[in-house]
């Protein structure tokens, strides 16, 4: 072989190796490393915060690495499931159901969380517990709605004319469920929401696909509202002098409980449960929702301040049977799509 | 160089083309799976036969036959200023339009929301010099997504003719002067005719760009203008019905590979007749 | 102002026809710097004129003002009609360019007839003169190819023709054979002139190659830093240089200079170095003591062996000698220091033919007449 050849050869295996010492996982570490799968933006500032206070408590090294949306986590998990990168993962309770059903979540063993006995039963689930949850409602521009909004049936007010955005994708149809409750109806009596969501045309003015979307509506001024907004994310937006408004309606109430789950297939399980537990520590709750203005899961933790303010006692939330939504949303999605999202 | 080292040298190239097409391959074994294990083109059958998902497709294909014309009207005299211009225009206009490159569709999207919205830029304008009343709807409708499909992808459509046209040979203008064409004839004898492989390039770019839209349906169509990308999206990652995701996705891909080889095989024939 | 004029007004009876081209200081500048200063010019109806000069001495400048390709100060006329702010595409010429700029999407038949289609001739007409002109330079057939799919020889060709094909007033060519190889090029000056002289159009062509020049022009006009030096016909260009550039430029010279010892009628005797006299007939008045500068050029001198009884002999010797097939070129030092160039024309072969060699002491001799004074 001619020496240029020879020297073309030496690059290439250069930086074949380059690559592959680049890929290849870094030499264990002193201390267990977890790696949990969350959002970015607000949430990923919330974990950050109490991230030494886990690492202390649960004895790991905590790194994050950021999903896009609950469905786009699920999508990566089921991808990764013959190899799995992510040890724990936050989601929805729809989509953390979607991946129980998938196997890529493995059944919660909630006797191995001691900080367990303090959550409500309700919000543990064997595709895993909540660590908050975060509250719906209605969020708008006082400058631009011409009074108080303060229940759901307020959406429906002629003086909102060509105002109100919503969303059915987010929450799984959520917006369309609770349109369906205030009727009289429920998930499983679903025309009666779309009956009520269409009389509400009028005052639609746009649809939104994630909460993100809705704020830079109401930004730009495109909406005055958003007839399903969620508080994390909204959170820093509201304040004394602030022009946003969140309101929860008294009835019915949403909350979103926000699970965490643990994945299937990873070395360090028994490290991955220790940080759940050191998650549902009080002192590590109320620091995390003080920071994302959600309701903590640990009983024992309180509420944030500010939102104390607007919050009605939370009596009156509804549980949306996700299971029965699950295999019924291709078709209400298909329905809306065609009666709804069309002028 | 040898034939072992040359081997080595395109085995990334391959490796990336192979991991393309195992992803293509998995979505088209996909699009045929039914429950169970089983293989069924129901999914496809749903398609051809639902006129509301169809319409989707069609919509997407319509608007980005008509977007990309506009945008190659627009496009360019961009191309032809920059190429004929001063250093210190071209520099300008080539600095705006790669600075278009680096700035996230989303945030460009958003930026169009701030000019088109009933709050935008235009609708002030109007309002305040009393021409309008009431805003104009020019957003969340066809028209603010056409816009945006016409402005956004404008680097790829001026890029390709801006190259072709710097290259085209200055005599060969001249030429055509000193035999009696004015400016206009020259540019439509001479060197447009030239630029059709930059002409093409830029059509097919912008075309795909356009038919795969998905920032710009969600930003300015306000959700009453999702194109196909938008469905595409939401049945993998909403409804969770991959099937029939892949099923749009394939259908998509095939529409793109024929007009994809028809424009090349026309603009092929056009800018470089066959030899005799 | 068309071609039938052009036709009937010959060069050589060009003296009171208008002016085909007329330049009348005509100055270019690009950005700042003088490509043309005051060029006054007049070019015959039907003649060909060459611009011979050096790269960059504004030949190509003077043919794209022509052209109206660049904007200029004075007034340029064409066939007696004023075309300075004329635009280029209603000036009515043809061009040649160097590279041909034929048209690559277009079919041969389609570039002979771009001109006649910008005119809006009648189609029936368009087909019946690009024939014709397909024909005029030899090209029937190609009609339907496309420019690459012919030879270089071929594409000159069809850029000559597209150029004549719509009856310029005027033809310009720029360096039009300087693309094609030597053999091919010598056979394309005897073509083009050919051409130029049965279509009688007025034809000024821009080249760096004096051969070419002397070959196919009627006039030359030799230009030098943006001026025209010397405009005559080849043999004055060549045997009577009025400049040292022009001198040097067109043809080898030998330069020689001296001090002026004796007059007698129109010769005079001239000393160089050493006490080597030199005698010369010079049409102007020269006393003694005047230092003068005279060339003679290589073929004019003999070696005195050889030749008859010339005025001028010197004796030298042989320092180099380059066999060149038709000729002998050798360098002989002469007592002066001088190194003169001689050419010797191999009359007979090389087998029966003295052979001079270097080193050997040789006479050469010339005609007065052979040398040139210089300005």
């Amino acid at each position: 072989m001619s020496n240029a050849c020879r020297r073309v050869m030496f690059v290439v295996l250069a930086m074949v190796l380059t690559l592959a010492l680049g890929l290849a996982p870094r030499p264990a570490a002193a201390q267990t490393e977890i790696v949990l799968m969350t959002w970015g933006g607000a949430f990923h500032d919330a974990f950050q915060a109490v991230k030494a206070d886990i690492e202390k408590a649960a004895d790991v090294k905590l790194t994050f690495v950021t999903q896009t949306g609950a469905a786009g986590g699920l999508s990566r998990l089921e991808a990764q499931k013959a190899n799995p990168q992510v040890d724990l993962w936050t989601s929805i309770v729809s989509t953390a159901d979607a991946g129980l059903k998938s196997g890529v979540v493995e059944p919660l063993p909630v006797a191995q969380i001691p900080n367990l006995k303090s959550v409500p039963d309700y919000l543990v689930t064997p595709a895993g517990t909540a660590i908050w949850s975060s509250l719906r409602g209605i969020f708008y521009r006082a400058d631009k709605v011409p009074f108080e909004i303060k229940t759901w049936e307020d959406l429906w007010d002629a003086r909102l004319k060509g105002l109100v955005s919503t969303s059915f994708i987010l929450d799984k149809g959520n917006f369309l469920i609770m349109a369906s409750l205030i009727s009289g109806g429920s998930e499983r009596d679903i025309d009666k929401g779309f009956e009520r969501v269409k009389a509400l045309k009028p005052n639609l003015a746009l649809f939104y696909k994630t909460d993100s979307e809705s704020i830079k509506f109401l930004q730009a001024g495109e909406a005055g509202v958003a007839g399903w907004g969620i508080l994390p994310n909204v959170y820093k937006l509201l304040g004394p002098g602030s022009q946003y408004r969140f309101v929860v309606p008294a009835k019915p109430q949403f909350m979103a409980p926000i699970p965490i789950s643990l994945v299937k297939g990873r070395p360090n399980r028994a490290a991955a449960l220790r940080v759940i537990d050191a998650i549902l520590a009080p002192a590590v709750q109320e620091k995390l929702v003080e920071n994302l203005g959600s309701v903590p899961a640990n009983r024992t933790a309180k509420a944030p301040a500010k939102i104390r303010d607007f919050v009605p006692p939370l009596d009156n939330v509804y549980k949306v049977d996700w299971g029965y939504v699950n295999t019924h949303f291709a078709e209400w999605e298909s329905r809306w799509n065609r009666e709804i999202q069309t002028r | 160089m040898s034939r072992r080292a040359a081997a080595l040298l395109v085995l990334p190239a391959i490796a990336v083309l192979a991991v393309f097409v195992a992803a293509m391959a998995l979505t088209g074994l996909t699009s045929f799976a039914a429950d169970a294990g089983r293989w069924s083109v129901k999914h496809y059958v749903r398609l051809v036969s639902d006129s509301h998902y169809l319409g989707y497709l069609w919509r997407s294909f319509r608007i980005a036959a008509y977007c990309t014309p506009i945008t190659l009207l627009l496009g360019y005299p961009v191309a032809l200023v920059m190429a004929t211009a001063s250093s210190g225009v071209r520099l300008g206009l080539t600095l705006l339009l790669v600075v278009q490159f680096f700035t996230s569709y989303v945030i460009r999207a958003y930026a169009l929301m701030l000019v088109l919205g009933n709050n935008g830029v235009v609708n002030r304008a109007l309002l305040a010099l009393g021409v309008v009343d009431q805003p104009l709807t020019l957003m969340y409708n066809e028209f603010g997504v056409a816009v945006s499909l016409v402005l956004l992808p404008m680097p790829f459509m001026v890029f390709p003719i801006y190259s072709v046209l710097k290259n085209v040979e200055p005599n060969l203008e001249a030429a055509a002067t000193s035999l009696g064409a004015d400016r206009l004839r020259v540019f439509w004898h001479v060197t447009f005719p030239l630029t059709l492989p930059g002409v093409v390039a830029g059509v097919v770019l912008v075309f795909l760009f356009d038919l795969t839209a998905y920032i710009m349906p969600g930003l300015l169509g306000g959700g009453y203008f999702d194109m196909v990308a938008n469905v595409i999206y939401d049945q993998a990652m909403e409804v969770r019905d991959q099937s029939f995701a892949a099923a749009i996705s394939m259908v998509l891909l095939v529409a793109t590979l024929a007009v994809l080889y028809l424009t090349t095989r026309w603009g092929a024939r056009y800018a470089e007749p066959p030899r005799e | 102002m068309n071609h039938g004029d052009a036709r009937v007004a010959p060069a050589a009876a060009g003296g009171f026809a208008p002016e085909a081209v007329s330049l009348d200081r005509v100055s270019v500048a690009y950005g700042g710097v003088a490509a043309l200063k005051e060029v006054s010019l007049d070019v015959r109806p039907g003649e060909m004129l060459a611009l011979l000069g050096p790269s960059g001495c504004g030949k190509t400048s003077l043919l794209r003002t022509i052209a109206g390709f660049v904007p200029h100060t004075g007034d340029v006329h064409i066939g007696g009609r004023r075309a300075t702010g004329i635009p280029s595409h209603r000036r009515n010429i043809g061009m040649v360019f160097q590279d041909y700029a034929l048209f690559p999407h277009m079919t041969i038949a389609q570039n002979v007839g771009f001109g006649l289609r910008m005119r809006k001739v009648p189609r029936r007409e368009i087909d019946t003169r690009v024939e014709e002109a397909i024909a005029l330079v030899g090209l029937r057939g190609v009609e339907h190819r496309l420019p690459r799919q012919l030879s270089g020889g071929q594409q000159q060709r069809v850029a000559v023709a597209r150029a004549i094909v719509i009856h310029p007033s005027v033809l310009l060519l720029d360096e039009p054979l300087s693309a094609l190889d030597k053999k091919l090029r010598e056979e394309m000056e005897v073509e083009l002139r050919l051409l130029q002289k049965r279509v009688g159009i007025t034809t000024i062509f821009v080249t760096h190659d004096q051969e070419e020049a002397l070959a196919i022009s009627d006039r030359i006009a030799v230009m030098h830093e943006g001026r025209v030096l010397q405009l005559g016909c080849p043999e004055e260009i060549y045997d009577a240089p009025a400049h040292p550039f022009v001198a040097g430029f067109v043809g080898k010279a030998n330069r020689l200079s001296g001090t002026v010892t004796d007059v007698t009628g129109d010769e005079v005797t001239c000393e160089l170095a050493a006490g080597v006299r030199v005698r010369l007939a010079t049409p102007r008045a020269v006393t003694r003591g005047d230092r003068l500068q005279f060339t003679v050029r290589p073929e004019k001198i003999v070696l005195a062996a050889t030749g008859g009884e010339l005025d001028n002999s010197v004796e030298g010797k042989v320092r180099t000698r380059i066999y060149l097939g038709m000729f002998t070129e050798l360098r002989v030092q002469i007592p002066s220091g001088d190194e003169l160039t001689v050419v010797v024309q191999n009359t007979r072969p090389a087998v029966i033919e003295r052979q001079v060699a270097p080193g050997d002491a040789v006479v050469l001799a010339w005609s007065p007449h052979a040398c040139r004074l210089l300005e």
